[in-house]
């Protein structure tokens, strides 16, 4: 399939990021706060699972997961900034990028399998389970091996991201 | 734990939990590490 030209690339975002120094850099600071939500929310209730601080009920900690789904929010706004502006950036474009960075490849592979893995979560029943654990009581096993997969993945993401320049 | 909420001898070594995390933050390091050297060429 070709792609158009134009595919992935904003004027707007090369624009901004050519004009204006701060820019990058406010969109990289966001996407690390977005990243702080996400991550730290999820291994927060990762780390109960797997039996830290068993002395937290599952259910309050619920209340959180809308700050990490800003988070991911924020990330997916601030990568698609990134992604857009490599032309502005490093003269690479964005499609080209997605074909040979291979550690954004592995980026985009582990936050799939991070999606596949809280869909069997849910889909599993496992969710729902968890939700009744009260101060103390240990997690059923499958949502152990979700937890740690979960942790295992995300630092993945982080750790591929962090690679991405490299792989261009 | 005891009432007064001191721990026996015992407890004060590494509790289960945190020995699962950290054998997982390691492998997730090892893995990455190695996907990235095996990939490097």
């Amino acid at each position: 399939v070709e792609l158009p030209e134009t595919f992935l690339q904003v004027p707007l975002i090369e624009h901004m990021i050519g004009t204006y120094r701060w820019f990058w850099p406010l969109a990289e600071v966001l996407h690390f706060v977005g990243l702080v939500l996400l991550v730290g929310i999820v291994t927060l209730f990762d780390l109960r699972l797997l039996g830290v601080a068993k002395r937290l009920p599952v259910a309050p900690l619920r209340r959180l997961l809308p700050w990490a789904v800003l988070g991911f929010t924020l990330c997916v706004a601030t990568g698609l900034i990134f992604v857009t502006g490599l032309w502005a950036n490093v003269a690479v474009h964005p499609v080209e990028a997605v074909r040979i960075d291979r550690y954004l490849q592995l980026k985009l592979l582990f936050i799939l399998l991070a999606g596949l893995n809280l869909l069997a979560f849910y889909q599993s029943g496992m969710s729902r389970a968890v939700d009744r654990l009260g101060p103390g009581e240990e997690a059923p096993p499958l949502a152990k091996i979700i937890a740690a997969s979960s942790l295992f993945l995300w630092v993945g993401v982080i750790f591929w991201g962090r690679l991405i320049p490299w792989g261009l | 734990v005891s009432e007064r909420g001191h721990r026996a001898p015992e407890e004060h070594r590494m509790s289960r939990p945190w020995r699962i995390v950290l054998l997982v933050l390691l492998l997730a390091l090892v893995i990455d590490v190695t996907i990235t050297y095996l990939t490097m060429y």
